[in-house]
């Protein structure tokens, strides 16, 4: 009995480790942009981790295991933060951030990947959260809305005033460096 | 910056932070310190399974099933017998006994008359007239439940059962005597009504004879076959 438990746990141990581990880099990098804190990033890669090994019975071979990491991930910074970017919260957030868009000014060549992080980590995480998991991740919709537990019409609607605002947040960052060499436009 | 050199840098610059990598060795050993959960739901199943045949098998118990025995039955036919009036429990434990538990074979058509007696001529008949043509006849006898004897037809459609039950009145038996309320009066005929777990019983008196209809109908269904074949029927018993 004792054998055969043994022998179940490494045969966990080797699939987990084919189909899980894998994914820390993504984990890592999703959590650092989504906390903004690379050592709480830490920390809740490491729980997401842990969550996933706990309950990896329950993960069913064949399936997309990354995209089960995200949902653990996203699960666990909810929780964290209280559930900031569930909807009763997000609804009026979403409706200011519309009426204040700015019409999409053109990005200018010259900017660097830090100033691109910076401009990702000015837009409200909601937006962020779904820019991360589609533009950078390249998950589906449906992918991202099931990771998020919204529906795919709120991740669309998301995505796009995501894409807006990180637009506008890049040209404001670019400008406070005096970047201003932008393409298909004039030097300020 | 175009639109596709823009999403270029946006995942260059993103992909760009890599975990330290003393992150997967902390991973490592915290995943090594835990073991991984185990589903017991296959242990569980087997007595789960054993816990819903038991339930099942307690609830057939319990509404009469399952009772393979004599004195499971009697058991039984008295738990049930004690919800219903003293008078009630006459038709009632003749119908379970016979119908419900003993099951006789079903009585050929020329043997019907013969089974009940001359006396009771035209008994049948009647009870077909007013029975649902669903449910066929099935077996008209005469059976004796605890030294009693009776009278008695059952009618079926596989699944539900329909008795019609007569015993002679012993002493001081009669629904009215013992001041049960009618539940109606047709014809004339004060009509009696009880029920017990899917048992419907509707049940008149003649001067002689307690009359009971028994079944597993609906009582309203029950009670309008009974009402409408009380008046012949009655009529042929008070020619006894």
């Amino acid at each position: 009995m004792a054998r055969a438990s043994r022998s179940a746990e490494n045969t966990a141990a080797r699939r987990f480790e084919a189909e899980a581990m894998p994914h820390l880099q993504d984990i890592y990098r999703a959590a650092a942009r989504i906390l903004g804190q690379r050592e709480r990033a830490e920390d809740v890669a490491q729980e997401v981790f842990l969550r996933a090994w706990k309950s990896f019975d329950r993960f069913e071979e064949g399936t997309n295991c990354r995209a089960w990491l995200f949902k653990i991930l996203f699960h666990c910074v909810s929780h964290e933060r209280r559930r900031w970017f569930r909807f009763p919260l997000l609804k009026e957030t979403e409706e200011f951030v519309e009426a204040n868009l700015p019409a999409p000014e053109p990005i200018p060549d010259d900017i660097s990947d830090a100033q691109i992080l910076q401009a990702l980590d000015a837009i409200p995480v909601e937006f962020r959260a779904v820019v991360l998991l589609v533009d950078v991740e390249e998950f589906a919709y449906k992918e991202a809305a099931g990771i998020l537990a919204i529906p795919v019409g709120t991740v669309m609607s998301r995505l796009s005033r995501g894409r807006k605002l990180l637009r506008e947040r890049l040209t404001d960052v670019a400008r406070s460096y005096g970047i201003g060499n932008v393409a298909g436009g004039s030097p300020a | 910056m175009s639109e596709s050199d823009y999403n270029r840098r946006l995942k260059d610059a993103v992909r760009g932070v890599e975990a330290p990598p003393s992150l997967e060795t902390k991973i490592r050993g915290a995943l090594a310190d835990r073991p991984v959960s185990r589903s017991w739901g296959w242990l569980l199943a087997p007595a789960a399974l054993a816990a819903t045949v038991f339930a099942i098998a307690t609830s057939f118990y319990h509404f009469g099933r399952l009772r393979y025995t004599p004195e499971a039955r009697e058991s039984y036919i008295a738990s049930v017998s004690a919800r219903v009036a003293t008078l009630m429990r006459v038709g009632l434990g003749d119908h379970i006994h016979c119908a419900v538990f003993a099951k006789p074979p079903k009585t050929p058509p020329e043997r019907i008359e013969a089974s009940l007696g001359k006396e009771y001529s035209g008994l049948a008949a009647i009870a077909e007239r007013y029975v649902p043509a669903e449910y066929p006849m099935m077996t008209a006898h005469r059976c004796t439940d605890h030294g009693r004897h009776f009278v008695h037809l059952t009618f079926t459609n596989g699944d539900r059962l329909i008795s019609l039950v007569i015993a002679r009145k012993g002493e001081g038996e009669s629904f009215e005597a013992q001041s049960l309320l009618p539940a109606m009066v047709q014809s004339g005929i004060p009509m009696y009504q009880s029920g017990v777990q899917r048992f419907a019983i509707s049940a008149f008196e003649s001067r002689d004879f307690l009359v009971y209809l028994i079944s597993d109908l609906p009582p309203e269904e029950n009670m309008r076959i009974m009402t409408a074949m009380a008046p012949p029927v009655k009529d042929l018993l008070e020619k006894l």
